[in-house]
Formats: structure tokens, C-alpha cells, sequence
């Protein structure tokens, strides 16, 4: 335990030191600010704007902190080769791993409780309401961001950087595209390839189920547990990636 | 017990896009006692990096069982009671040079036992007490090789593997790690020692491994490979007359006089002991008398090629 938390503690350290987490608050912050003017263009929604807008670019920059740093984290390690300096202690790999997600997913949640609370700032100050709905779909791009840095982390425990950056764009294309899937195996058009579908639609998370901007937006009720039901998806998911990168990183020589 | 055991370990890479095999290291078997120091030898590619790599658990063996003291050296508690060097040091560098070393007793369960003298009395050993607040990134590589070491001492381990641990490094640099090394086998510690420097086995070791072609080639005390190249023994004294010189080649030595010494050859060590008489009966001193041998590499390739025939 003592090694995970000095591996957890160390990531944290190096991200912080990480300017692209500082140049990816900056673009947030800009966006959000960016928004309030797009709302100035909307004559009977401007609040809806800038809620649409700011949630949509927080969801946005979870991927983009994915791909920028969460697959180069096995990436950088293994190509500078420090991961010699840990593993040849008595740490194991799975501690490795694990320690790692962690010190990053705690930077990203400071980040992204900074992203927060510029959101509700901006958006009390323009006379928008903080709901329930609202901090569910915080809490819910929130979980999203931790499934793909895992999701990330799981591609790069097994492929280099380059493809896994792609293959985690694809699995945020898809995940939110998986809606799509069941719509097209019910009606049958484009279903040439039936269990090709359905095993990527069950195979792959559904990430629409970590988007609630429209409810915000339209102020449209939640669901009863609607939120802890979403963390619990998240988790189950982080879980299995997590689960699944210590599998192909035990296996891989370094 | 033994400190290191490799029980008939193999190791094929598969490489390119077919797999194709590569094998790295074939049935290697082979034992390191406990305290003392071993040298780890054999020309590049003949498997030690990859040996040392599956020791350590970096690189899985394709069969074969390899165990640190007892235990199976998969399992990471096996590394415990283990400190390792490689070539090229891998620090994290957004770390300071203390803070690297505090890092690395916390992955050895050290941490808290930890006190700045202990980290200062580390830097102190490898004269980088100025550096502990320097980073990573700011130190040059002989400074991280003497990092290092540094950390390798503080982990208090049983077990060192240096793999190539003096490479470009200064001469001041080199000396002080032999020192260390020959303090730590001295200390009853076991270092496992991989080197291309055999000058380095020959004043080091004890006992020696050679590997060729990912086999092994030789086991045992590096005296049996050092005898092999014995030629004899050299004297030298000052300036003496040519008619000593005449009678010294009378008795069968071979001169080889210098503008300020003479260096007399001798084949055994009794002929030693009698050209020394002879000296000494005629007031004349010898200035150094030395063993001599053919250096190491030139033993163990020609012994490489008498096995390949």
C-alpha cells in the first residue's frame, strides 16, 4: 500500500508539473467566458447557452487531458524507461498501475473542480440558477472523464502512444455514438453485421448515460438515484479497464 | 541458500510483424552465493542485460525458473532484500536529487525509517552532498550513476545488481565505485556485477559468470581464467652494468633495459625468488616486482574460441 500511495504521490507531482493541464484550464476558462457572448446572441435562452456550452466544454477537455496526458502516462514511462526505477523495487505491477490512475485522476479532479466552480461562478453571476440537475452533470462529466483516462491507460498498457491517443478518440466517438448501435439493431437497416453490433454495443460503455446537459438545459427532471446509479456505471467501468491494463502490463516485458 | 539462482532459463523475443523467434538467452543455469562479488561477463548480445532484466522481474522468462534468494523472482517481494544500478540511470527528473532518494525508500517500505542525515549521509558517500535540492534534469549522467549508487546504499540491501555501473564515468568517479563496491563485497553483501570492463573483474571479483551467444560459458573463481593467463613474473630495478645485464641473460632472463630502469622477465616464481638473490647478493634492489598475466578479455576470447572448436 505504501508503494501505491508513493507511486499515486509521485504522479501527481509530475502532472502537476505537466503544463498541458494549465493550458487545457486556460482553454475552459476561455471557452466558458467565450460562452456568456454566444448567450448574448440568443435572445430568449442566453442561461441555457452558456449551460450547454459549459458543460460541453468540460465534457470536451476530459477527453482532450485523456489523450494529452492519461496515454502518455505507461507511454512516457516506458519509452524513458523510470518505470525501471520502480518496478525494480518491490513494487508490482498492478501497484504501478493503479498508483498511477490515481495520482492522475486527483490532479484532473482538482482541475476539474477548478473548471467547477468558474462554471457557477460565471453562471451565477450572469443570474443562472445552480440545480440539482446542474451538479449531476458536473458529477456525471466528471465520472465520464475518469472512464476515459482509464480507457486510455488500458490502450497504452498494450500499444504505443500514437495509437493509443487514437484508439481513445474512437472509444469517445463510439461510446457516445452507442445509442446509435441499438437504434440501428432494432430497425434492422444497416444491421448486415447483427452480432458485430451488438457485441460493440455491449462490449462498449454507453457514454450518453454521462451526458444530462439536455435535462439542465431544458430543465427537465432526473431520475430518482439517476447520479449514484452513473457513478456506480463509471466505477464498474473504471474497474474492468483498470482490471484489464494490469492483465496486459503483467504480461508485457520492458 | 544462494543469493541468485537461474535454473535452465530461456528467453525467446518474438520480433516483426510474423513473431519471428529470437532467442536471447538458451538454458542458462547458474548460481550466485550468498556475500561476495561476482562479475557478470560476456561480449554484447551474449544475453546479461536480458539475464539481469528477468532477475528483475522487467522482462518475463520464456521458461526456466530464476529465483533471489529462495523465492521466485516474479514476485516483487523477492526484490525486498534487492538494490539495482543500470548503465543509463532512470530517475524521475522533475524530482530533486533527495527527493529521489526518499521516493525510492518509499517503494522499498523505507520511508518512514528515513531521516535527512540518513539521505545526507547517502549524497555525503558519493560527494553529491552540495546537490540534494538540485533536480534530476540539472545533474549530468556520472553525477545520476552517483545517485544512484547512493540510492542502492540507502536501501540497505542484501543484494546488489550493477548492471554496467560505471559507464561514462570519470576516472574520480570510477574510483570511488570500486571503492564502494569493494567495501559492499568486504560488508558480506552480494553484488552481482555486469561490466564490458574486465579490468574491472579482474580487481574486483571473486568469482565470475561468462555468457556467449546467450549460453553459459564459464562458472566459478575468476583464479582458475587469471592462471590461464599467467606469463610470469617482471622485475625492475635501476640502472646496473652491462656486465650484471651479460650474466643475468647468461642465467636466462629477458632483459629490457630503459634509459632509467631495467626490466628483467621471469618465467616461474622460483626463478623470481633466485633473480632476487642474485640482486640482492650485488646490492641491488627492485623497485617493483609483478605479477603478470595476459589481460582478462584475451583469456576468456581465447578460451571462447577453443570451446567453438
Amino acid at each position: 500500500m505504501n508503494a501505491l500511495f508513493a507511486v499515486m504521490l509521485n504522479t501527481i507531482k509530475e502532472t502537476i508539473r505537466n503544463h498541458v493541464v494549465y493550458v487545457v484550464l486556460l482553454f475552459v476558462v476561455a471557452l466558458i467566458v467565450l460562452s456568456v457572448s454566444f448567450g448574448d446572441w440568443s435572445v430568449f435562452a442566453r442561461i441555457q447557452v452558456i449551460e450547454d456550452f459549459g458543460l460541453a466544454t468540460m465534457s470536451i477537455s476530459g477527453l482532450l487531458l485523456a489523450v494529452f496526458i492519461g496515454v502518455g502516462l505507461l507511454g512516457s514511462e516506458m519509452s524513458s524507461k523510470t518505470l525501471y526505477h520502480v518496478l525494480t523495487r518491490p513494487v508490482t505491477r498492478y501497484q504501478f498501475i493503479v498508483g498511477k490512475y490515481l495520482g492522475l485522476l486527483s490532479v484532473l479532479a482538482l482541475n476539474y473542480v477548478v473548471m467547477t466552480l468558474f462554471f457557477v461562478a460565471t453562471l451565477t453571476l450572469l443570474g443562472g440558477r445552480v440545480t440539482t440537475a446542474l451538479l449531476s452533470a458536473v458529477l456525471c462529466i466528471g465520472v465520464e472523464m475518469a472512464v476515459i483516462v482509464s480507457a486510455a491507460i488500458f490502450f497504452s498498457s498494450f500499444t504505443s502512444t500514437v495509437l493509443s491517443a487514437m484508439f481513445s478518440v474512437a472509444f469517445y466517438v463510439a461510446g457516445h455514438l452507442n445509442d446509435l448501435i441499438s437504434v440501428q439493431i432494432a430497425s434492422q437497416q444497416w444491421a448486415m453485421f447483427p452480432i458485430v453490433l451488438k457485441t460493440l454495443y455491449y462490449a462498449l460503455p454507453n457514454l450518453e448515460h454521462f451526458n444530462v446537459r439536455d435535462a439542465v438545459v431544458y430543465t427537465m427532471a432526473l431520475p430518482d438515484g439517476y447520479a449514484p446509479l452513473v457513478l456506480a456505471y463509471g466505477l464498474a467501468y473504471v474497474t474492468l479497464f483498470l482490471v484489464l491494463s494490469c492483465v496486459a502490463f503483467n504480461k508485457k516485458d520492458l | 541458500m544462494d543469493a541468485i539462482t537461474f535454473s535452465h532459463v530461456s528467453k525467446i523475443y518474438r520480433k516483426g510483424f510474423w513473431g519471428t523467434r529470437v532467442p536471447a538467452v538458451r538454458d542458462l543455469s547458474f548460481s550466485v552465493a550468498q556475500g561476495g562479488i561476482t562479475g557478470f561477463v560476456g561480449p554484447n548480445g551474449s544475453g546479461k542485460t536480458t539475464s539481469i532484466k528477468m532477475l528483475l522481474g522487467l522482462v518475463l522468462p520464456t521458461s526456466g525458473r530464476i529465483e533471489i534468494s529462495g523465492a521466485d523472482a516474479s514476485n516483487s517481494k523477492s526484490r525486498a532484500g534487492c538494490a539495482f544500478i543500470s548503465e543509463q540511470p532512470y530517475f524521475y527528473r522533475h524530482l530533486t536529487a533527495a527527493e529521489a532518494l526518499r521516493f525510492s525508500a518509499r517503494l522499498g517500505n523505507r520511508g518512514a525509517a528515513l531521516s535527512s542525515a540518513d539521505v545526507d549521509r547517502a549524497l555525503e558517500t558519493v560527494d553529491l552532498v552540495a546537490c540534494g535540492k538540485r533536480k534530476i534534469k540539472e545533474l549530468s549522467k556520472g553525477m545520476q550513476q552517483r545517485l544512484a549508487m547512493a540510492q542502492a546504499l540507502l536501501a540497505d540491501a542484501d543484494i546488489l545488481i550493477f548492471d554496467e555501473p560505471m559507464s561514462g564515468m570519470d576516472p574520480p568517479g570510477r574510483a570511488l565505485f570500486r571503492t564502494i563496491i569493494a567495501s559492499l563485497g568486504a560488508r558480506g553483501k552480494t553484488v552481482f556485477f555486469s561490466t564490458h570492463v574486465l579490468d574491472d573483474v579482474e580487481q574486483l571479483c571473486g568469482n565470475v559468470v561468462v555468457l556467449s551467444g546467450g549460453r553459459l560459458e564459464y562458472q566459478g573463481p575468476i583464479g582458475p581464467i587469471l592462471e590461464k593467463g599467467f606469463s610470469g613474473f617482471e622485475l625492475t630495478v635501476g640502472r646496473v652494468s652491462s656486465e650484471t645485464q651479460n650474466d643475468l641473460r647468461a642465467r636466462g632472463y629477458a632483459l629490457e633495459p630503459t634509459d632509467a630502469a631495467l626490466r628483467i622477465f621471469v618465467a616461474t616464481e622460483k626463478q623470481a625468488a633466485e633473480c632476487q638473490r642474485y640482486l640482492y647478493e650485488r646490492d641491488i634492489f627492485c623497485i617493483s616486482i609483478v605479477r603478470r598475466s595476459a589481460p582478462l578479455e584475451e583469456v576468456l576470447y581465447k578460451k571462447r574460441g577453443e570451446t567453438a572448436s
